[in-house]
């Protein structure tokens, strides 16, 4: 699936000044339905239940044309198994998401946090069932998964509710949600994966061995993957760090460096366990998150 | 104060010449305050991946640590060198100037620059004495502030140019610098006593200055340093010791390479218009390499009149002759000159020579008779053209003649003199002139003491006091092997009679100290003396010249002497002359050192006396009355060569002297300095150029190594500020 141009409503400088959670992620999936050149719509089940008014992006493949020569509208085909397909977004909501570097709007937080209602907008949109998991060390909220589109404006007061007080332990997590989601289903999960490398891909290989389709939206901060301090600067570690006082210029050589091997560590562990793994820098448009939820969905479907 | 600090360890191998500079040093403080500032002006952000930063620190903390902390040691050295470099120190470290760096504006350093002639040997382009004045002038150059100085020559005599202590420096070379070579010796033992007085002075003046120093300038000749071992001057030295520092600047070398004229004579004393003048040169190779045809030549009055070319074995003599024929009477100045080496100044030599036309000889005699025979004996063959005229005068010619047209006076059995006579003589022999006494039976012992002999006083005009005459005998003459040059030309002639002379009777003789004896008899009395007085010469012969002197006691009466008729006569008689007017032509010929004088008439009035050195400069010198005549003495002929003596009277006479060298400098021959009195610090460098290099690091404006250090870390901070940012980026 091709984006041409990222639109403007997708950049996340627009997005910050935007209030509430439910207009940011309208003016995401909007934004970005927008912009496609055909509809992901596909894959829908062969039993027909009812019409539907087209939308925008979706596919013409399924417009009852019989309808159209009728009523001169279009109506989409509505079939019963549509709505099989569950998604879980596992928002990490430790305090180290609460980081915004000097460069961007949003923390990586609120990026993620827009990121996953967008994705439960869309999910929903598709007649899908979404669930959200928030969590740190622990899990901090949990919404079961539903196709209900009343069902997201529960999945925005959990958003809007999450606090970032704790540390992480993303690989525990993981070994939990893989006990806890007994039906297949595709799991987002939207973190900076602050944590040991080791652990993390132990738990997304528990999901993997559920069967479970997982996506990793890796939310960095432009300042950590760059490091581009100038001054002298005294870091105040979130979740429980110590306070470094350094010079950024003579230490950013070996920043980078443990920080690409990290990265790599990363990319690697989920390339190797079949994990889609999609880096997101808090100052990039949203429509790659998107794209890539909408391709595991395809796949799915 | 910053002396203070300084006085101490290590730290007083080291002197500051501007220590307030050292206050620049502060500064230092600034690269330590940014620093300190930009630490307080850090940003402060919250941090998610502290993870890696800690790990990124963890491996590369101490390595940021150190070049941080090399950054700012080089920020903070660079500042304090600056500072240094300003503060201009000096140090002693390496030896060498060890006294006066220690001792910040107390010292006295006593520059003693040996002016004998040898330090005016070549080495390389510059003399000896060159290299010496450059020494010392680094000397002063490198000393402090408030150190004071004194210069010293060491001749003979030596002189004190700068007795009291100078302060100012650049003063101090400039008088090192105009400092004269002598032509002369060194007298080191005069040297040391004159240093000593300085010393005295400086304490006494100058209370402050509590270190003494003594440095030599020489290139250690041995006729200067041989007198180093006496008792004496080890004496001097262990006291100069005990209160100053003594080093010692060797600025010569072994193994000198010279040729010198060691010696110009007249044969026969006085020259004669027309006559062959025999020249008698004397050549000397100085050095290890044998010289062929040497070049000699020989000029009259700056004129080139002969060539000569000799070839001289290492070590070796040459006795050359040369012949000239004056035409003009007067005073001539013969000169002799080598050609070029190392060592100019005794490559030449003058005499000056006085060339007469005829001599003119007064006879006196005190009885008929009594000159007949020495005129004879002067004057064979009564010719126009004769070289001797004599005129045989009784002895009332004394009072009656101007004396001041003879060259010569015979006093033959003069029975006795009255004052004026004295007087007359004694003038007579002031200007030059020669007197011969001749006794005989007419002589009253008596009357010659007192009136001419040592009861006169400064009328005294005889060699000896006058005894009675001896009784009658015969008597032989001893020639006292022929060493006087009046009977020098007897030697190897038995037969021209010398020895065999008849000698019946004499007087005896009681010879002042400065007589010297030409003959004697074999019983050891003396026949014939000679003495100078004043310019002139004065000879005493014991017997009679001529055959007029009996002795009646006996019958027949026997006369005193054959003398007169024996064939040794005329030639004694002629040398006798020749010797007898020599003394003015001597005198005009001294060695450096010696004093040129000279008398002027008394009816001369307000007169002047002007000498003129070889180097041209006029100095006027007083005229002190003595007896009949004003006399003038010159002493200070430090130089070689031609001097004028110009007598601004109406008369305007213009002598001229030859002051010579005495040869025994040339021999360049050096002191063993191992030897050397274990006083003296030497200064070991074989070459005086090494020596000066030696010196140079220790009060060399150390400032500029400074500099160049601070240069380097400033291309060094920026270089590795580069590199560790680039290491960093």
């Amino acid at each position: 699936m091709q984006v041409e141009e990222s639109p403007r409503s997708l950049d996340p400088r627009t997005l910050a000044k935007l209030k509430g959670l439910h207009l940011r992620a309208q003016h995401i999936v909007e934004g970005y339905v927008a912009g496609l050149h055909r509809s992901p719509y596909h894959g829908f089940s062969i039993e027909f239940a009812e019409h539907r008014e087209y939308a925008p992006g979706d596919d013409l493949r399924y417009v009852d044309w019989k309808v159209f020569g009728r009523t001169d509208k279009f109506y989409l085909k509505q079939y019963d198994d549509e709505t099989n397909l569950v998604c879980h977004l596992v928002l990490d909501v430790s305090e180290s998401m609460e980081y915004r570097g000097p460069e961007t709007s949003l923390s990586k937080f609120e990026y993620a946090q827009s990121l996953a209602a967008a994705l439960a907008w869309l999910v929903l949109q598709q007649q899908d069932a979404i669930g959200l998991v928030t969590f740190d060390s622990q899990i901090r909220a949990s919404v079961r998964a539903s196709s209900n589109p009343s069902h997201l404006k529960q999945v925005f007061q959990v958003l809007e509710s999450a606090r970032l007080e704790n540390q992480t332990a993303a690989g525990l997590i993981f070994h939990e949600l893989s006990q806890r989601l007994t039906k297949r289903s595709v799991v987002i999960v939207l973190s900076d994966l602050f944590d040991d490398v080791q652990a993390i891909m132990a738990g997304l290989k528990h999901l993997r061995h559920r069967r479970h389709d997982v996506i990793v939206f890796h939310v960095l901060d432009p300042a950590e993957l760059d490091f581009a301090f100038a001054r002298p600067t005294v870091f105040q570690g979130l979740e429980q760090m110590p306070r470094v006082v350094a010079d950024p210029r003579s230490l950013r050589r070996a920043y980078l460096k443990e920080f690409e091997e990290y990265r790599r560590s990363v990319q690697i562990g989920c390339r190797r366990i079949g994990v889609d793994y999609q880096e997101m820098r808090t100052d990039r448009p949203f429509d790659v998150a998107l794209t890539s939820y909408l391709a595991a969905r395809r796949v799915r479907g | 104060m910053w002396c203070n600090l300084f006085q101490s360890g290590l730290l007083a191998q080291w002197l500051l010449t501007s220590p307030w500079m050292l206050l620049w040093a502060l500064t230092a403080i600034v690269p330590v305050l940014i620093h300190l500032w930009s630490r307080r002006r850090y940003d402060e952000v919250p941090w998610a991946a502290m993870k890696f930063l800690l790990a990124a620190l963890r491996k590369n903390a101490r390595r940021w640590r150190i070049e941080q902390l090399l950054l700012l040691a080089i920020r903070i050295a660079l500042l304090l060198l600056l500072a240094l470099a300003l503060a201009d120190p000096v140090t002693s470290w390496l030896g060498g100037l060890g006294a006066t760096a220690r001792s910040a504006g107390d010292t006295h350093s006593v520059l003693v620059i040996d002016a004998s002639y040898s330090m005016d040997y070549r080495q390389g382009d510059a003399t000896r004495f060159k290299l010496a004045q450059g020494l010392a002038c680094e000397v002063v150059r490198r000393s402090v502030q408030g150190d004071g100085f004194t210069l010293i020559r060491l001749a003979a005599p030596p002189t004190a140019v700068v007795s009291d202590p100078v302060f100012d420096r650049e003063d101090m070379v400039t008088e090192i610098n105009q400092l004269r070579r002598s032509d002369g010796g060194g007298d080191l033992p005069a040297t040391l006593a004159e240093i000593q007085r300085v010393l005295d002075r400086a304490v006494e003046r100058e209370p402050r200055l509590q270190r003494q120093n003594v440095y030599f300038f020489t290139d250690l000749g041995r006729t200067t340093w041989g007198d180093v071992t006496t008792a004496q001057v080890q004496a001097a030295l262990e006291q100069m010791a005990q209160r100053a520092e003594l080093r010692l600047f060797d600025v010569g070398q072994s193994g000198g390479q010279n040729v010198a004229v060691t010696r110009l004579a007249a044969s026969e004393g006085v020259a004669m218009v027309g006559q062959p003048a025999r020249l008698d040169i004397e050549i000397e190779n100085l050095g290890s390499q044998d010289r062929s045809q040497q070049l000699i030549e020989v000029l009259v009055d700056g004129q080139k009149v002969d060539e000569l070319h000799e070839d001289l074995p290492a070590g070796g003599v040459a006795t050359v002759a040369a012949s000239h024929r004056f035409q003009i009477p007067g005073e001539h100045i013969v000169e002799v000159r080598l050609g070029e080496d190392r060592l100019e100044v005794d490559n030449h030599r003058w005499l000056s020579l006085t060339v007469r036309s005829a001599l003119e000889v007064l006879c006196v005699e005190g009885k008929s008779g009594a000159a007949r025979h020495v005129a004879l004996a002067l004057e064979p063959v009564s010719q126009q053209q004769a070289g001797v005229r004599p005129d045989v005068r009784s002895e009332i010619a004394l009072l009656e003649e101007d004396l001041a047209r003879y060259d010569c006076v015979f006093l033959c059995n003069v029975g006795r003199f009255g004052r004026d006579e004295a007087r007359l003589l004694q003038n007579f022999l002031q200007r030059g002139g020669g007197v011969v006494v001749v006794l005989g039976d007419q002589v009253q012992p008596d009357n010659y003491n007192t009136v001419l002999g040592i009861e006169a006083g400064p009328l005294r005009c005889l060699p000896a006091q006058l005894d009675q005459p001896v009784a009658i005998g015969e008597y032989l003459i001893d020639p006292l092997d022929y060493r006087h040059p009046i009977v020098e030309p007897f030697r190897g002639r038995e037969r021209a009679g010398l020895l065999t002379t008849p000698i019946w009777k004499y007087v005896q003789l009681q010879p002042t100290a400065e007589a010297t004896p030409v003959l004697a008899l074999e019983n050891g009395d003396p026949l014939l003396l000679e003495q100078s007085m004043g310019e002139g010469r004065v000879l005493l012969l014991a017997t009679d010249a001529s055959l007029v002197s009996f002795d009646r006691s006996t019958e027949p009466p026997t006369p005193w002497s054959a003398f007169a008729t024996w064939p040794s006569f005329p030639p004694l008689v002629h040398e006798m002359l020749r010797s007898a007017v020599r003394g003015r032509t001597q005198l005009r010929n001294v060695l450096v050192g010696e004093s040129l004088s000279g008398s002027i008439p008394r009816g001369i009035s307000e007169t002047t006396v002007t000498i003129a050195d070889p180097a041209g400069r006029r100095q006027r010198v007083p005229v002190r009355i003595s007896g009949d005549d004003n006399q003038w003495t010159f002493t200070e002929t430090d130089l070689s060569g031609v001097y004028g003596v110009f007598v601004e009277s109406p008369s305007q006479r213009a002598d001229r002297y030859a002051v010579n060298l005495d040869t025994r400098e040339s021999r360049l021959e050096r002191f063993d300095a191992e030897l050397l009195p274990s006083q003296f610090q030497r200064e070991k460098q074989a070459d005086p150029a090494e020596a000066l290099s030696v010196l140079a690091p220790q009060a060399a404006r150390f400032f500029r190594h400074l500099l160049a250090i601070v240069l380097g870390l400033l291309v060094s901070e920026s270089l590795l500020a580069w590199f560790f940012g680039r290491a960093a980026a």
